[in-house]
């Protein structure tokens, strides 16, 4: 023993018998059976027999598959691939083909929980209820709500309307904040109006694809392989990888940039260096349709790096949509972003940046491009998104059957809930901004409330709630979290979630299905009916509303969050709060849900909640306020038909329903006036123009230096979706990918003397983490990057990043700071 | 020499006698256990040894199969 | 006498490392190391040295790999093997299909580790099928796709965990036992859906399981004599997909 110890650690080596037989017994104790499978019985005995099917939406990501589900005597057994849904024409991810099974594991929520003594214990619905009336109606000016880009339509419609037209102010905000607020406020900014102009079917059409920082392989699976399987059609495709580390999606690609990380603004420049360079500029569609653009002034203060150094005015709301750049000024300013200035910045090859060009400026090519978080939790993120349209609408590269700038979502109605019906707080349903006295009105007069009632304050954004809800004084002391889990999810958890635990004054309530770290330090917790368990609609990346009916029960006490905002706003109406009635006395809710004589069944009972379908109800109240930014929704029961529909849907002369592919495109979108070609109805220039941006590449707020030497990227993996609540209970998924780990180069794993499997503890200037190492593993860091992803609960990597965030979206940056790591 | 690596199927209902066989078998090492099979390692110092020890493990009673995982025949060493 | 001398050396380092890869030491009377006692269920998989531990000596001839060629040449079923199905093997073979799914049509888990970046690396075996003595990798039961880790979950990724310890409920749907025939010795309807296992030589074909292979490989035209179920291929348009309750 102390012979061969001494052998191994002098270096001497392994001799070349020792090592065939240290290799020949690795190799036949790979092909034991992998626990739990192979020759073990299944796990739990199986039904038989007929199965009722009924369609939905995946419960996961922002790509909205169509399933189908099997029940049978109340409960899922089996799940399919819609095939009669565009979306994914009969094929899922591993997390879609499993989504039946994260409603039953074991621990669900079932009963209504209040901490009394440090403990939680079970309170009946009518207390609890009573309870969270108690503390809006002592102080309805601290209370907020956070929820989710997976709210449903009607459940995000009925807290908008319950915080915004009840309460009287706009202390709601979505977990999309943390998600895709940038997407938004780059659309905003370019457009005048949110959401894509394409949609997926560009990707049955593209020649070249582009994925800009984002791993589609994993993690929009279904849309990447939409692609790649054209290639088994024989179809040509040059797929471009522009990536912080190699991924699944590289091995896909022709070619594999790796850029350093915040540098995506310079290659974007260094594209639109190159295409100006081509004359792009004087292209009669360029000149027609667009305006050059830039930023008002300077973000940060002379010599600042931080969100703490932006200039107030400077970064004022007012100012998205910049001011115009003369010709020459724009010119000037990319004259800095040279292919080879590019390649220094950013590592990205210069005969890279020009081959990008190349391909946008060639009219015979299609070019996506696609991105995800990597663009949207950054410092700059409303800037990069902005200029990814804007090197688009340069080349030509928009408004085509293939050619498209599209932003990718996270959540299954981040678009939906979250941007349509306007959960975040500077927003109204439709996507209308508060900030608009004429909007307030518009909305005011459609919920039959007295003008005022609707703030034309904007609330506090995510980061801002936390922090005033974690302070002692703060603005926010009752907090109602539904369908997400901030606890895990929240940057800087020490400062905007933790420090909650010295605040006994604060309430927190969560409603949830699972125990999490949210719950964890909730102090009343409500149990929640889950996905098919209720009625549900979600809107998806390409703007396609999905429905879906009820197919079972939800466990025990477990009730819809529709129903338990209805029923506290019905609570506080009973005990007569002005703001729970409208101007002619009734209930803020009583319009909403009145059958058509005006009768109201006592829905806010949950034994009566089903009698009617409250979903349809909200929908229908929320679906004429979608015409003002022009994304009509079509009446509920079209959805209850299609397999989705993507807005505006338009009626047609023969009663039918049309939705639109193409936004701001003559044939395609209904607003578009004949002979246009293109008309950017909403555009903050007023003249049906969208932008051409420049925006400055900037560093990031943290980049590594001699006391934290790496950069940590953070991301996901394809078997966990989020936080891991759900598919952390599905025992295959979890088998697969059963823990956290950091990924690093194999050099720096050799300077650090770490094999794969070792204890890696990662440092930064805010908190640090003790992980395995992983090497030569699922995605390959470049030296000097490591990698670890969010979704394990017991390994919280947001205890080490950054919450530095976009002066605009007021998105933080998870996606890269400064660490050091030694062997742990 | 033949170096290789093997997965050995073993009854349970005889496991303890079957590994106790095994491990007086010259050459073979036992590695790991899971999900009732083990992984071994076997040297031999030519192929017609090998064969001759397969035979013999097989022959042990309990032991129900053996799949080859890898085999290293270096013909000019012993 | 210098070369049996390095051997001996050499016995020695490489008996004292595979004491090492499987956690214990070598006794100095034993030429191998004692094995783990019964029963031991290991979760640690030992692994494969790196290169950079392997000394610098020059190496030997080159290596030859073999197997049992006898076994594996020209002993896998032929077409005109006669096949016998019984009702147990149909059975265990169905158990084993169960074993790797959460339902029935659910993709199966991978029960061997992969190289999972690589499409190309599945397509060895799975292209068009393989068997090497009593393992069966089956044929895609679909047409190619170009990212298989997508649908197909690793049974385990040995080197990660322990995770979280929460049990799941869910209780999956049964694979269906067999079609239904008009008459004895009536080809049987197809009991499940056709979708995603158009290739129906994938589990019935020549390398199928025993219990689920068809009698009759030579025949190549499935659908001519088998009737799909339209209900389980969701084609009955009379039914109403889109109402729950």
């Amino acid at each position: 023993m102390s012979q061969s110890n001494t052998t191994i650690q002098q270096g001497l080596g392994l001799d070349r018998r020792a090592l065939l037989k240290a290799s020949a017994l690795a190799a036949a104790s790979a092909m034991l059976p992998s626990e739990g499978q192979a020759g073990d019985p299944p796990a739990n005995v199986g039904v038989d027999g007929d199965v009722t099917w009924a369609k939905a939406p995946c419960r996961f990501c922002g790509t909205g598959c169509g399933v189908l589900i099997g029940t049978k005597a109340d409960r899922i057994v089996a799940v399919q691939a819609d095939r009669d849904n565009d979306v994914n024409k009969g094929l899922c991810c591993m997390k879609g083909y499993h989504v039946g099974l994260i409603l039953y594991g074991q621990d669900r929520l079932t009963r209504p929980l209040l901490r009394q003594d440090g403990e939680l214990k079970p309170i009946s619905w009518d207390q609890a209820l009573d309870l969270i009336a108690d503390r809006i109606a002592a102080a309805p000016q601290k209370f907020a709500m956070y929820g989710s880009g997976q709210w449903t339509i009607p459940e995000g419609y009925a807290a908008n309307k319950f915080v915004k037209g009840g309460l009287g102010h706009n202390h709601i905000d979505p977990n999309a904040r943390l998600c895709m607020a940038s997407a938004a406020a780059g659309f905003n900014a370019t457009y005048g109006v949110d959401e894509p102009a394409g949609c997926y079917d560009d990707l049955d059409h593209c020649t070249v694809l582009i994925n800009w920082g984002n791993n589609p392989a994993e993690m929009h699976p279904v849309l990447f392989s939409r692609v790649c399987d054209r290639r088994l059609r024989g179809e040509k495709i040059t797929l471009i990888d522009l990536t912080t580390r190699r991924t699944r999606s590289s091995e896909q690609a022709d070619h594999v940039w790796l850029f350093k990380p915040n540098t995506d603004l310079a290659i974007a420049n260094g594209i639109a260096h190159v295409l100006v360079a081509k004359g792009c500029l004087d292209k009669p569609w360029v000149q027609k349709h667009f305006r050059l653009r830039q930023r008002v002034a300077n973000y940060i203060k002379a010599g600042g790096t931080h969100t703490a150094d932006y200039d107030p005015e400077a970064i004022h709301p007012k100012n998205l949509a910049g001011k115009d750049i003369s010709r020459e000024e724009f010119i000037a300013a990319l004259a800095d972003y040279s292919p080879e200035q590019v390649e220094k910045i950013s590592g990205v090859p210069a005969s890279g940046i020009r081959l990008m060009a190349e391909l946008m400026a060639d009219p015979a090519q299609r070019v996506l491009s696609w991105w995800c978080m990597g663009f949207n939790q950054h410092t700059r993120g409303t800037a990069i998104n902005s200029l990814l349209h804007s090197i688009h609408h340069l080349s030509g590269q928009w408004g085509k059957q293939g050619a498209s700038a599209f932003s990718l979502t996270g959540q299954p109605s981040a678009c939906g809930t979250a941007r349509e019906v306007g959960t975040f707080a500077h927003l109204l349903p439709g996507h209308l901004p508060v900030l608009d006295p004429h909007y307030r009105g518009l909305v005011e007069d459609h919920w039959n409330l007295p003008h005022g009632r609707i703030s034309g304050k904007i609330g506090f954004h995510t980061v801002k709630m936390w922090d005033e809800f974690c302070t002692a004084g703060g603005g926010i002391d009752t907090l109602w979290v539904q369908v997400t889990n901030p606890g895990q999810t929240l940057p800087n958890r020490n400062k905007l979630f933790l420090a909650k635990r010295n605040h006994p004054e604060k309430f927190l309530i969560c409603s949830d299905v699972y125990p999490n770290a949210t719950t964890a330090l909730a102090d009343l917790v409500l149990p929640s009916a889950m996905y098919v368990e209720k009625n549900g609609m979600y809107g998806n990346a390409e703007r396609r509303t999905q429905h879906w009916f009820k197919m079972v029960k939800p466990p025990g006490e477990a009730r819809d969050d529709a129903w338990q905002t209805i029923a506290v706003s019905r609570r506080l109406f009973d005990r007569g709060m002005p703001g729970m009635k409208d101007k002619d006395g009734q209930w803020l809710f009583e319009r909403t849900l009145a059958d058509a004589d005006g009768s109201l069944p006592p829905l806010w009972d949950w034994d009566h909640y089903y009698d009617r379908n409250v979903d349809e109800r909200l929908f229908e109240e929320f679906r004429p306020l979608t015409k003002v930014k022009h994304k009509d929704l079509a009446p509920y029961g079209e959805y209850v038909k299609a397999h989705g529909l993507r807005w505006p849907v338009v009626k047609q002369a023969d009663g039918s329903w049309k939705e639109t592919l193409w936004r701001f495109v003559e044939g395609s979108d209904p607003n578009v006036e004949p002979g246009k070609g293109l008309q950017f109805y909403h555009s903050n220039s007023k003249d049906d123009r969208a932008f051409i941006w420049f925006h400055p590449y900037e560093h990031a707020p943290e980049e590594p230096d001699e006391a934290y030497p790496f950069w940590l990227c953070t991301g996901r993996v394809i078997e966990h979706w989020h936080s891991g609540t759900m598919t952390m209970r599905v025992p295959q998924l979890r088998r697969s990918m059963p823990a956290a780990y950091i990924e690093l180069h194999s050099a720096d794993a050799s300077r650090l003397n770490v094999r794969s499997g070792d204890p890696v503890v990662v440092e930064s200037r805010r908190g640090s983490l003790r992980l395995p190492a992983w090497i030569g593993g699922r995605g390959q860091p470049p030296e000097g990057t490591v990698f670890v992803p969010f979704f394990d609960e017991r390994l919280l990597i947001n205890d080490v990043t950054l919450d530095a965030h976009d002066p605009f979206s007021k998105q933080p940056d998870f996606k890269k700071c400064a660490v050091r790591l030694r062997r742990g | 020499m033949a170096i290789g690596g093997l997965v050995i199927g073993v009854d349970p209902a005889m496991e303890t006698t079957a590994v106790e066989s095994l491990r007086q078998v010259s050459g073979l090492s036992l590695g790991v256990r899971r999900g009732g099979r083990w992984s071994a390692v076997l040297e031999t110092t030519n192929a017609a040894q090998w064969r001759q020890a397969e035979d013999t493990l097989l022959a042990i009673p309990g032991v129900v199969d053996i799949e080859v995982a890898c085999i290293h025949y270096d013909e000019d060493v012993a | 006498m210098r070369r049996y001398f390095d051997i001996f050396f050499a016995a020695c380092i490489g008996l004292a490392f595979a004491g090492l890869a499987v956690g214990l030491g070598p006794e100095p009377t034993v030429r191998w190391i004692p094995p783990k006692p019964l029963p031991v269920e290991s979760t640690e998989l030992p692994q494969v040295p790196p290169y950079h531990l392997v000394d610098n000596r020059a190496r030997g001839p080159n290596a030859v790999f073999f197997s049992h060629l006898d076994r594996l040449s020209g002993n896998g079923p032929a077409l005109s093997d006669k096949v016998v199905q019984t009702l147990a093997e149909k059975q265990s073979a169905l158990a084993l299909r169960a074993s790797r799914r959460a339902y029935a049509g659910a993709p199966p888990a991978i029960p061997h580790p992969v190289d999972a970046n690589q499409v190309a690396s599945c397509l060895l075996c799975h292209g068009e099928g393989k068997r090497i003595d009593s393992i069966i990798a089956p044929k895609m039961s679909h047409p190619p796709f170009t990212n298989c880790t997508q649908c197909h979950v690793q049974a385990a990724t040995p080197g990660l965990g322990p995770s979280l310890p929460v049990e799941n409920a869910f209780i999956g749907l049964t694979s269906p036992t067999g079609g239904t025939r008009a008459w004895p010795g009536a080809p049987p309807t197809m009991p499940h859906q056709v979708w995603m296992r158009q290739q129906c030589t994938s589990c019935h074909g020549l390398l199928g399981r025993p219990g689920l292979r068809t009698t009759h490989p030579e025949r190549v035209n499935c659908l001519q004599c088998h009737a799909q179920d339209a209900a389980a291929d969701h084609r009955d348009f009379s039914r109403e997909l889109t109402t729950g309750r």
